[in-house]
């Protein structure tokens, strides 16, 4: 399943990431409080001890001893003091120093070094454990800067307790306090220093900084833990069951499972809220989709049986129009040939032409207001009744009145149906003709050119009951042709919305007048198909032609 | 096809304005039996009308059916193109032309 980083994933290790920043926050801060107050403790703790040594010192007038550089009796009275407060103190040093020349930084020296009781029971004779008044400082015991300051503080008389931090390579990390001691006419004469050891302030502040750590780290693991086991349950949980039920689903859509197996798996989301309602909103959908599809399933085949009912009908239609060519194989004494086209499967022309006797042939062109199915049914009604009153030996006129008559009757659907019906004497070449509503036929005598024949028009059927019809009487020569259409012929319309026209009809039929029937037809198609182009057939096309052999 | 009625007192003029199609017949047949129901004579002015169908012949046929006791329908200011289609479906025979 490609998803990518999981979102439990994402959740852990963002969790993570921000417990780790905030505990170096914590961290870092703390350090610095801890680190400021330590110190600020430390400082204290050296000035005191500096105070109370300075007090010594003056007590004894030290600041003479040190400008006379010498150590009278007092000296040892004095170091002996001092000794027992670096004693009953936890400082690293208590001495004593002076400058040569003010000026300089070199030329330093020691005043005076107290010990603690311990250091002077280490085996060692006294004259190595002290140093004594004069005893030139090391080189490097300090900083240049360390000393510049504490030159400055000699040379300009400083008069309060001073605290420094320093660093040297002997000694490591030491808090300085130093404080100028002066001799009896008030001049600078050295300083008293006390120094404690602040490498142990590092090791308290890291001891403090693991100790944060630690407690952080031990924090972050169980709120990751806890936070992660409670998403897991409340958000996590439910959005993966969510993600993987849809995901089933939409696999299976896509494999073309049948619709009625379509399976969703309930995400089980038990907490109310937004989780829930994605759950059952996405259920709801693709139980929607399930039932969709199973509906589209019956539809599509429902429509398919139409479909198929819809394509046997046009059979039975095309079938039931005579469409047998050669239709009359034994007489050559005429030729016939027709077609039917429907706009849709089922449609509303048609055509119909028999022998009434040896010498009588019946020519019919109908056309059912309307298209599809009920004109469909409308035209075989009408079909089989006027070939029925036809072949009864009717006139056309009379073919007219009866089959309006039965039309009318059941007609609440005002369903008219436009007809021409001719009868051909083949002996004689008379025919006689009766039109109710429909298009002029075409004729074209031999050696002519094809024209309409313009006959009176009488109504419609299937309009209004006990009409009457009128006959009218036209002579076909030998090598004459009749041709019969519908209105889907002149009215068919290209994309231009333009009507193809009774005047490019008769073009077509006369670019090629003495042709055959069959040639005749696919010329007037042709011209058709060729005007309408990509436009959609809007009505049924229908044509018939007989022609009158010349023997 | 847009339709304009007038009225004065018994007699409703209506004006059909486009090409009555298909669609539009069924329009046409239902204000054509409203305005038979109401008024004595129905006037029809094609003058604006440029085509009409199968299905507008069938609605003018209804109109006239209902309005038959009271006098049909009046057809005036009719356009040649529709013109031969009343005479080539027959319709010039029954319709009254005013």
């Amino acid at each position: 399943m490609k998803k990518g980083t999981s979102i439990k994933v994402k959740t852990a290790i963002t969790t993570v990431v921000f417990m780790g920043i905030l505990t170096a926050a914590i961290a870092v801060i703390g350090y610095k409080l801890y680190h400021d107050s330590v110190m600020e403790r430390y400082v204290d703790y050296t000035e005191t001890v500096l105070e109370y040594s300075y007090r010594t010192a003056e007590k004894y007038s030290f600041g003479d001893m040190i400008a006379q550089r010498s150590m009278p009796e007092d000296y040892e009275k004095l170091r002996a003091d001092l000794n027992e407060i670096k004693d009953s103190s936890d400082i690293e040093y208590l001495y004593a120093m002076y400058f040569e020349d003010t000026d300089r930084l070199d030329g330093l020296c020691y005043a005076i070094n107290a010990k603690t009781r311990e250091e002077l029971n280490s085996g060692k004779p006294l004259s190595e454990i002290y140093t004594y008044m004069g005893a030139p400082v090391e080189e490097g015991a300090f900083e240049e800067e360390t000393l510049e300051i504490l030159r400055r503080a000699v040379a300009d008389g400083k008069r309060e307790n001073g605290t420094l931090e320093g660093y040297s390579e002997w000694y490591g990390h030491m808090l300085n306090g130093y404080r100028v001691m002066f001799d009896s006419s008030g001049k600078p004469a050295g300083l008293i220093c006390v120094e404690i050891d602040i490498n142990r302030i590092n090791s308290g502040v890291h001891r403090y900084i693991r100790m944060v750590i630690l407690t952080a780290s031990v924090l972050t693991a169980l709120i990751v833990i806890i936070y992660l086991l409670n998403t897991r349950r409340y958000l996590i949980g439910p959005v993966e069951r969510i993600a993987e039920s849809s995901d089933q689903f939409v696999r299976q859509m896509q494999s073309g499972t049948e619709p009625e197996k379509l399976v969703f798996k309930d995400p089980e989301v038990k907490s109310k809220g937004e989780l829930k309602l994605l759950a059952d909103n996405v259920r709801s959908l693709a139980e929607g989709v399930s039932s969709y599809m199973i509906n589209l399933k019956t539809v599509t085949a429902e429509r398919e049986r139409i479909g198929t009912e819809l394509e046997l009908a046009r059979k039975i239609q095309a079938d039931m129009l005579p469409n047998i060519f050669p239709a009359f194989p034994g007489r050559s004494d005429f030729d016939i040939y027709a077609t039917m086209t429907p706009a849709k499967e089922v449609g509303g022309d048609f055509y119909d032409f028999f022998l009434i006797d040896d010498d009588h042939l019946c020519m019919v062109m109908g056309d059912v207001s309307g298209k599809g199915v009920p004109a469909a049914l409308y035209m075989m009604m009408s079909k089989i009744i006027i070939n029925n009153f036809a072949v009864q030996g009717n006139s056309p006129a009379r073919v007219l009145e009866l089959t309006n008559d039965l039309i009318c009757q059941n007609n609440d659907d005002e369903v008219f149906v436009t007809l021409w019906i001719g009868v051909l004497e083949m002996s004689t070449g008379r025919v006689v003709s009766a039109n109710a509503g429909h298009e002029y036929p075409v004729l074209r005598n031999a050696g002519g050119e094809f024209e309409l024949l313009k006959t009176r028009h009488d109504f419609v059927l299937g309009g209004l009951e006990g009409m009457t019809y009128q006959e009218h009487e036209f002579k076909l020569e030998k090598g004459a042709a009749l041709f019969l259409y519908t209105d889907g012929i002149p009215e068919a319309i290209n994309v231009k919305d333009e009507a193809f026209g009774t005047g490019r009809l008769l073009e077509a039929l006369n670019s090629n007048a003495s042709a055959d029937p069959r040639t005749l037809i696919a010329n007037v198609k042709k011209a058709v198909d060729d005007f309408v182009g990509d436009a959609e057939q809007f009505d049924d096309m229908t044509m018939l032609v007989m022609k009158l052999f010349d023997n | 096809m847009e339709i304009e009625k007038n009225t004065s007192g018994k007699t409703m003029t209506m004006s059909l304005i486009g090409r009555i199609d298909t669609s539009a017949s069924e329009r046409l047949k239902d204000e054509l039996l409203a305005g038979c129901e109401t008024y004595n004579k129905v006037i029809l002015d094609l003058g604006r009308t440029e085509y009409i169908s199968s299905a507008g012949l069938r609605a003018l046929l209804t109109a006239h059916k209902a309005m038959g006791r009271r006098g049909g329908i009046s057809i005036v200011n009719v356009q040649e193109d529709v013109m031969e289609v009343f005479r080539v479906t027959g319709f010039c025979n029954i319709l009254s032309f005013g």
